[in-house]
Order: C-alpha cells, then structure tokens, then sequence
C-alpha cells in the first residue's frame, strides 16, 4: 500500500499522478544507454549538527554510470570546519579505523554547532580546494508521537498472506504532531527509522518541506511505514536553509525524473560547494522523538 | 515614447498613405463595377471559404475570405465567371456587368460520386498560383477516412502530419513549427484561443471533427491580421449549421461518442449547430469494478442569424473539461472555455467588415481530499477580446485590409485552499497578473502583373503589463537560491507597469514561372508576450501562463521562407519544395532545476536567449481522384543558445528533430470500400541522460548529468490502417451509416516515449547484482490497437 506523502512537495504531486497515468496505459523495457565518457567528480556530503556525535564529511567520487560497485571514496583529503568566529575545527578521517568508514571524516575530539552561527567547510583533495557555507537554523520541537492501527493495512497484510512474526504485525502507523512557528521562515528535513533502519515508503522519497503553505498546527502526520507493536520509531526532524531545502528537493526531482517529457530535463542538484563540486554541505539543528509501538 | 517608436509610427503612417494613394489613383482610372457575394455549400447553405471564383478570358480571380464573401472588380462587359472549390462540382456564371451586382452561389458536393471529378485547368491551381505559402489546409473529409488513435478522427494529429510540424511523440496534442516550441502557436476555434488543447493528455484534441468546417495551419507569411504567437496559426472554425434542414451526426467508437444536430431556426435566415462529445472510458472501469475514473466531455453550439445579406451574427461557443478521480481521495481536472460573437457586415460591395467580442478562460484543479492533508489547488487564465477587422477590395490588383484588435488578460496563477477544518495547509495565494494586449494592424495584397503578387503589412504591437500588482526588484534577478528583493513597487489596478512596443512586419511574393510553376518568397517577424510556464517537452495542463513583465521580454521571431511550387498531372498532384531559417530572440526557457509550480519569486527562474531553425521541407500532394492524399518529408535543425542554461553552451532544443517523412493516403476502393493509411518515420527526440552516477545520503544513487539533449532516442515510426464501410442500402435511406475499422500501429513498433533510469532490477522489483547498479528504462505507450467507429449522418 502507497501512502500520501505530505513531505514532498504539490508539484511532485502532480508528476506522480501523471506518472500513474503513464504506467496504465504504458509498457516499458530496459535498454542500453550509448552514456559518454567523463572524468570522476567529486562528491562531497557534509553534515554538522547542534547536537554531539552527528557530525561528519564523506568524500567520494563519481563513477561511469554502467560501473558497478560502490562508488569510489578519497581518504586523503584535508577536511575543516571553521565557524564565523574564526575558530577552525579539523576532521580526521575515519579516527576509529572503521573499515565501513572510509571516505568519513569526523571531529576529533568531538564538536557541535550552535544555533545562529554560520560553518565553512574546507576540503582540500591534491591542489584542488572546494569550500561550502551553511547557517545552522533553529527547529521546532516535535510535540508527540502516536500510534493507530490502520485497518487498510491490516487487511492488505492478511490477504497477501505476509505471515513472519513481525511482518503480519506492522499495520500500526505513526503520526507526528508539532506546533509551526509562523512567525520566521522555515524548511525541515525529515528523516524516520524503525529499530534503528532508516525508513522510506519507496527508495528515492526524500521528507523534505517548506513551510509556506503550512498552517500553524501540524497534527497527524503520518510518518513512512508501518510499525508492529514493541517496535521503535524513531524520528529526526532537521532545521535547514532554502539552499539545502533546494538540493533535496533537486535530489529528489532528479531521482524520479521522467526523462524529460513531462517534467524538466533532469540536471544535477544545486549544490553549496565551490569548484564544481557534487554534493551539499548541510548544517542544521535537530529534534529528535522515539516512540515504543504499544 | 521614446524617438525609436515615433520613427515606426513614422514609417507605419507613411506605408498607410502610400497604400491609400495606390488605391484611389488606380479606382479612378477607368468605369469598373463590382460584383460580389457569398459562395455557399448548396445542401447546407454553409458558406466556403477560399472558393476560387476566375474569370478565364482576363485571367483574373479571387478567393472567397474567412466568412465566405468575395468580391471582383472589373471593367464594364459581359464575363463568364467560374466557381470552383475542392470537393464540389464548378459553377460557371454568364454575368453582364454594367452595375455594381450581389451574387451568391450554391456549390453542389461530389464527395459521396465517385465517377465525375471535375479538375479544372487553372482555377484549381492554387498551390502554385496563390500567394500562400507555408500554409496548409486540413482536409476533414478525408481526416474521417484515416486511421486514427483509439478510432478518434483529431485535426491535431493531422497538423501533426504536415511538413515542418514535428510532434511531442505519440499520443500528445503537442505540436512543433518550425524550430519553436508548444507556446508559440496560437490555437483559434472561431477566432477563440485555446490554451490546452489536450483531452487525456493529449490522446484527443479539443477539435471534435464533425463540427469543423475549415481548419488551417500558417506556418509561415503569416498575414499580418493574426499575431501574438511566434511560431503558427492553426485557425479552425466551426459549421454554421445548415439553414435548408434538419440533419446531424450521431457517432460511436471505442474511446468517445458523440451527437451532432444542425438545422434551420428560420429556413435560410438562421441557423444552429450543437454538439457534444464524450468519453466512454470510465464505463469500462465501472465494468472492471476499478476506483479511479477518467473522463471527458465537450461541447460545441453555434447559433447564426443572417437578417439581411449584408449583415450575418453568430455566437458560438466550446466548453470542455477532463476529469481525473483516482479513488475518492484524489482528483483533478483542466477545461477550456470560449465564446465569440461575431458580426460581418458589408458596407458595399467592396468593403467588408468584421467586429468580434471574444471571451476564453482555461482553468485547471487539484484535489486530494484528506481531514490532515486535504488541500484544493486551482488556477485560471481568462481573456477577453475585442476584434474590428476591415477589407477593402480597391480594385482587382489591390485588396486592402486593416483592424485593431485589444485583448485583456487576466491570469491567476495559483490558490492553494484547505478543504477541511483540520488539514496542516493555510490558504496561499499567488498574485494575479494582468495585461493588455493591443495591435493595429494593415495590409495590402497587390497583383503587380501576370507574373508577380505581392502581399504586406505591419501589425503594431503594443503590450501592456499592468496592475493590480506588485513588482520586485531582485539584488540578483537570476539568483534563484538567494532570493533577495531589494524593492517593490505597488501598482493599483490598470496603472500601467511596463510597456512593450513593437512593430512587426510581413511580406510575401509569387512569382510565376510557367503555367504549373511558381516561386514564393516570405518573411514575417512575429511577437510574443504570452509565455508558458513549462519546462519538459511536452507541457501538461498544469503549466500556467506568465504575461511579458519586467522581467520577462517579449519573444522575438524573424523568419525567412523561399519556396518552389509545381502541379502536375494537370494539377491534380501539387509538389512544393521549401526552405527556411528561423531567428528566434528573448525565447523562454527556465532554470536548471527550476521551481515552476506555484513560485513567488518566478522571476527568478526565468532564463531568456536565443534559438534558431532552419530546415528544407518536401511535400507531394494528390487533392482529388480514387487516391488522394499527401507525403511530406522536413530535414530541420533546431537550437538554442541560453545564458544560464547547459553552463552557456549550445544545445539541441527539446523538439530538434533532424528527419520526419509522413505519408497519409485514402483510396476509394469502391462504392462501399474505401482505405485509408498513415506512415510516419522521425529521428528521437534529443534526451538528457546521465554520464556517470554516484551514491549520496543513505542509499541514494544519483545519476550524473554533463549536458542537456546529448543523447537522442531512438527513432519513432508506424504505419496504421483503415478501411471505411458504407453500406449499399444508404441510397434508399434518409440517414446514411458508415463503418470505421481502423488498426493503430500494424506492426506493433515499440515506440520510445522517454527514458528514464532506476536502480537494476527484475521484474518484481528484486534488485539485481550488487544493489549499486543501474539500468534505463524505455517507456513505449501503444502497441497495436484496433478500433470501431460507427457514425449515422441524417
């Protein structure tokens, strides 16, 4: 079952409902793209939070699009972060050695930003220097979190036959209730985790929203997925700028492109970095909420 | 006003003078007479436009105009005139002339009579020996004869047929001239814009065939009464209703049926003309019990009133709405509306005037009703004309016409409402913006001698961006990350906010080489200062209009056009040969990534430059005869140069198609057969795709994009058939009925829509290798389709 989704903005509503259209009267069938040849770019994904321990850079690098496996990472990057005040706060990369890790670079010891203030990003590869700036914005704080069962789901679940213990369990949704400070401008980035997973109702949604639409009240939001009782849900509410706003809604434009007919032609993310860079830098404050299904 | 615009009114009065002097010095020359009248269809009384009507002994002729009437001014004597017009029978008159005289004439159809078609030696040669060029007129008789989508007979997939017309791709009601793009032609339906022409996304087209009586595209030279578009004119007007007796069409098929009804109000003096489609889909989704339904519905009326021969009144009007319902949760849907009221009136025999009141409105809405995320989002572009289009036949060497058209537009981009007490959404609104839009235009079409014609004029353009509003002026207008307003100016309704002024010339010239050749020159500038707001190839109903504004210039068009037109086969096969460059300035385009939908700083995403075209195109035409029909081929190049966009480099334009060739043919088997046939072959479309991709976030794996339109699809093609039954018992009938079977793409090619990319995987969505990879993905829309369609004409 496909649930509505209030993060992503009305005009990808209107996309997706052409998209539906589409696959009704449509057949389609894989083929194999004549894709140019381009040296690797590099990409750059940086967060620095308000709150310890959820800082980190990644550098990577892009590879041709038929190349399989992970994309490449650069471990020999010089990495900073220097706030408005002029203090300088160097990332190590991968510090605890982590095999998973490569390409990561955290403070060490560890940082975390304040709210008001400004962070540049410095990452210097070989000769190359690409910088970043981004403002750390106030959040608004998520009031409750609640749980329904939702009998749509509950029946879908039992005439699909889902029979594991938990699987045939999870028709509880989630809702989220916060109050919209009306008074400034706003932009949040929503992330949702079940146990600890990060959880998405498909694989490109990305829970991004802009408040200029939005009343004062933000009640029953349902969050992705659905919850068996004694599972957590866990959500993660970002404050970020317009140009952060904007790269995610890029990001997501670009994930669920149509080739151009109906919606533009797919283009790279507008990105904060310098020189050509891929990727953003975001800063942001975080409110973050768990709940235990009953 | 600055010293530039007083220079074009300058000249604009001087070209006046000039055309003036020309026609009185030559009026008064000699004792001449006019005769002139209307040229009707004698079952209907529907009056024909482009009738020729010749004189073989000066060789001396005209055409009948928009509304039917012609005039000819000759010296005194005795003429045998000729009426002559593609599908009917030729009248020949035996006229003494010794006073102005009214003559109208009845022409008699040979549609249904096989046996005698009447191919007349020089007055049916207009292909060679009017003025006209890069013009097409649509044949529908012959439309209803071919084989069309889902049995729907559609003027737009016909256009799109036509040389130098390129289309969006199958199943679109888009359409491409000449290098420019989907905004810049103007769809009239009795001189009413529409501005979305699309049914269900553009598998039918608002035109609904059994009311159209004359449909034409102008390309090129085009006349300087018609403007505000940069690229074409696809004119259609609708029958007036026959006035001698009650008849109509009643019609089903597969995806719509339909019922037209005409007759007399008072026999000869008045008439009407009704009729209404619809779709049949959401009854087959009640059939398979299915949630969402689609449908849409259209109508078309048109009352005439003919009080006295010198004065004829219609109001027509078109209303239709698409209406989308997935569910009881979700909805949306778009229509257009339009009414005209037109009066002709002829002053004397050779002056002819025509006065029109036109109203249009597009809207469109959106609607998911939730209690915590329900919202309604509607938008709405209404427009309000007034036309004064004067002709004056000076003499048979001149004809002069002249008008003054201002339109009023009112554009509303977007509300967004909550539709229920408890929804998150607050009521948004986008401004309005409005505009006034005037031209002055005038014209001459001057016979220089046997062998040359000429045709020219100047159409003043004069826009008007005016209040209610507010206007923003921007640190960086083309930031569109950093929005920073630095000033608004506040402007009360009416108050003048920017004015564009331009002045558009048109020429066109005929040369004749022989009797069955001739060469045609044109140049047009176009303007235009109403844009779309869409940013992928085939615009959605969903995409509002932006008048021009400060920060938005007006679009520029300079074309020149050089032609080679031949008849053979004692004309009954027409061949042109045509070539054609395109400047094209200030061309809209958007921003990378740019936010289309309801924007308040829109302004910020608009990147404006330059496109240019040109193209040789290639048609071979047989009008009458067992097989009619025509092939076309278009070699074109179309591209665009837009600061901003592509990081400055050139590109290919969304619709740049290098080769389309098209062959459309019918052929009368019998008295009870008839066949009919389309062959369409085009180069892809031009297609972003990604170079390389990269992995972001927790999961994502983005595509990597390097250039716009690097990559071009593959090439579309298709054949589709039909075959027309009518049954032998008709002749005794007072009602005839005819069968259409038709097979869409015989050959079941897999057509490419789009691409677009995912993550590699099976078809249940397992993915595939190690989770990283990548695959694209061909959309094609139709495989073979066959349908019925049966249609009673009484």
């Amino acid at each position: 079952m496909k649930k509505h989704n209030t993060f992503c903005s009305m005009t990808t509503t209107v996309l997706k409902a052409l998209v539906v259209l589409l696959i009704v009267t449509s057949c389609e069938k894989t083929i194999e793209l004549d894709v140019k040849q381009t040296a690797p770019q590099v990409v750059i994904e940086g967060l620095l939070t308000d709150k310890e321990g959820m800082q980190y850079v990644k550098v990577g690098q892009t590879v041709g699009f038929y190349t399989t496996g992970s994309t490449p990472r650069i471990t020999d990057a010089m990495v900073a972060v220097s706030d408005d005040e002029g203090e300088r706060m160097v990332f190590e990369h991968n510090p605890n050695d982590h095999p998973d890790s490569l390409g990561y670079y955290l403070p060490d010891p560890s940082y975390k930003g304040e709210i008001g203030h400004t962070y540049t990003l410095s990452v210097t590869i070989g000769e190359d220097l690409y910088t970043a700036s981004d403002k750390l914005l106030p959040v608004t704080e998520i009031s409750a979190l609640t749980s329904e069962i939702n009998d749509e789901e509950r029946e879908y679940l039992r005439e699909n036959n889902i029979d594991g213990p938990i699987e045939r369990e999870r028709y509880h949704e989630v809702f989220l209730f916060a109050e919209e400070p009306q008074e400034r401008k706003d932009f949040y980035l929503f992330k949702f985790y079940r146990n600890g997973q990060v959880l998405r109702d498909d694989d490109n949604e990305i829970y991004v929203v802009d408040d200029t639409s939005l009343g004062e009240s933000i009640d029953d939001i349902p969050i992705a997925g659905f919850f068996a009782p004694r599972e957590v849900a866990r959500v993660e509410m970002f404050s970020i700028t317009r140009p952060g706003f904007l790269y995610y809604q890029d990001l997501t434009n670009i994930l669920g492109n149509d080739g151009g007919m109906f919606s533009p032609p797919p283009a790279n993310p507008r990105s904060n970095l310098s020189n050509n860079a891929l990727g953003f830098f975001q800063v942001s404050a975080i409110a973050v909420s768990t709940f235990v299904i009953p | 006003m600055n010293s530039q615009n007083q220079i074009m009114l300058r000249k604009l009065s001087l070209i006046i003078y000039i055309l003036l002097a020309l026609g009185s010095s030559t009026a008064l020359a000699q004792q001449k007479f006019t005769l002139s009248g209307y040229v009707r269809d004698a079952k209907s009384g529907e009056e024909l436009i482009g009738v020729t009507v010749y004189q073989p002994l000066i060789k001396t002729g005209v055409l009948t105009n928009t509304y039917g009437f012609y005039s000819i001014t000759l010296p005194e004597g005795n003429y045998q005139l000729q009426f002559s017009y593609l599908g009917y029978e030729q009248v020949s008159k035996d006229i003494d002339l010794h006073q102005n005289r009214e003559l109208n004439i009845d022409l008699s159809g040979n549609i249904q009579e096989l046996s005698e078609v009447i191919v007349t030696d020089e007055a049916i040669d207009a292909n060679v020996s009017a003025l006209n060029m890069s013009r097409n007129k649509l044949d529908i008789q012959q439309l209803k004869k071919l084989p069309a989508l889902l049995g729907e007979p559609d003027v737009i997939k016909m256009v799109q047929l036509l040389p130098g017309v390129i289309s969006a791709g199958e199943g679109t009601s888009s359409f491409y001239v000449r290098g420019g793009s989907a905004d810049q032609n103007l769809i009239l339906i009795d001189e009413a814009p529409i501005y979305d022409p699309s049914h269900l996304f553009g598998i039918v087209s608002v035109f609904n065939a059994d009311v159209i009586k004359d449909s034409e595209l102008y390309k090129g030279g085009i006349p300087a009464r018609f403007g505000g578009r940069l690229s074409s004119i696809l004119d259609v007007q609708t029958k007036d209703g026959n006035n001698r007796r009650l008849g109509g069409v009643a019609r089903l098929g597969l995806l719509n049926s339909g019922l037209m009804l005409e007759g007399p109000i008072k026999k000869e003096k008045s008439s009407f003309i009704l009729s209404a489609r619809r779709s049949n889909i959401d009854f087959y989704q009640k059939i398979a019990k299915e949630d969402n339904t689609v449908s849409f519905h259209d109508i078309n009326a048109k009352v005439n009133w003919k009080p006295s021969n010198k004065n004829r009144i219609y109001v027509a009007a078109y209303f239709g709405r698409d209406v989308f319902d997935f569910g009881s949760d979700f909805g949306f849907d778009w229509g257009n509306k339009t009414v005209t009221l037109r009066w002709n009136h002829l002053f004397n025999e050779r002056m002819f005037s025509n006065t029109s009141l036109i109203a249009s409105n597009f809207d469109y809405g959106l609607t998911l009703v939730d209690p915590v995320q329900g919202f309604e989002w509607v938008s709405e572009l209404t427009e309000y004309t007034f036309k004064e289009d004067l002709s004056y036949f000076i003499n048979p060497r001149n004809e002069l016409s002249a008008g003054y058209h201002v339109t009023y537009r009112k554009f509303s981009p977007g509300i967004i409402r909550p539709n229920d007490s408890n929804s998150i959404f607050k009521e948004t609104k986008l401004q309005g913006l409005f505009a006034l839009d005037h031209a002055l235009y005038i014209g001459n079409q001057q016979k220089v001698n046997e062998k040359l014609s000429l045709k020219y004029g100047l159409r003043l353009s004069v826009f008007q961006n005016i209040g209610a509003g507010t206007v923003y002026t921007y640190a960086d207008r083309r930031d569109n990350i950093n929005i920073q307003r630095i000033d608004s100016i506040n402007y009360d309704g009416f108050e003048n906010i920017k004015t564009y002024i331009n002045l558009e010339p048109r020429f066109a010239a005929r040369y004749l080489l022989g009797l069955h050749s001739s060469l045609k020159f044109s140049y047009n500038r176009m303007v235009q200062n109403t844009h779309l707001i869409s940013s992928g190839t085939v615009p959605i109903p969903f995409n509002t209009w932006h008048p021009s504004s400060p920060h938005l210039k007006p679009q520029l068009a300079d074309q020149l056009t050089l032609g080679y037109f031949r008849n053979i086969s004692n004309n009954s096969v027409e061949l042109s040969a045509e070539t054609y460059y395109k400047n094209m300035e200030n061309v809209t385009d958007f921003a990378d990534n740019a936010s289309i939908f309801f924007n308040e700083d829109l302004a910020t995403e608009f990147r404006q430059g330059r496109s240019w075209s040109y193209g040789l195109e290639l048609m071979a035409r047989k009008k009458e005869g067992l097989l009619s029909g025509f092939a076309s081929y278009t070699w074109s190049k179309t591209q665009r140069d837009i600061s901003g966009v592509n990081l400055n480099r050139t590109f290919f334009a969304n619709h740049d198609r290098r080769h389309v060739f098209n062959v459309t043919a019918a052929y009368e088997l019998n008295e009870r057969w008839s066949l009919g046939g389309n062959f369409t072959y085009s180069t892809g479309r031009p297609l972003t795709i990604p170079a390389g991709r990269y992995e972001y976030g927790e999961g994502y794996n983005v595509d990597l994009i390097t250039e716009r339109n690097g990559y071009k699809l593959p090439p579309l093609h298709r054949m589709d058939v039909s075959a027309t039954m009518t049954p032998k018992k008709n002749g005794s009938r007072k009602w005839k009925s005819s069968w259409v079977f038709a097979l869409y793409n015989v050959y079941s090619r897999q057509n490419p829509f789009t691409v677009y990319t995912r993550l590699r995987q099976d078809e249940d969505g397992n993915l595939l290798g190690d989770g990283t990879e990548k695959e694209a993905r061909l959309i094609y829309l139709f495989p073979i389709l066959p349908s019925i369609t049966y249609t009673i004409e009484f």
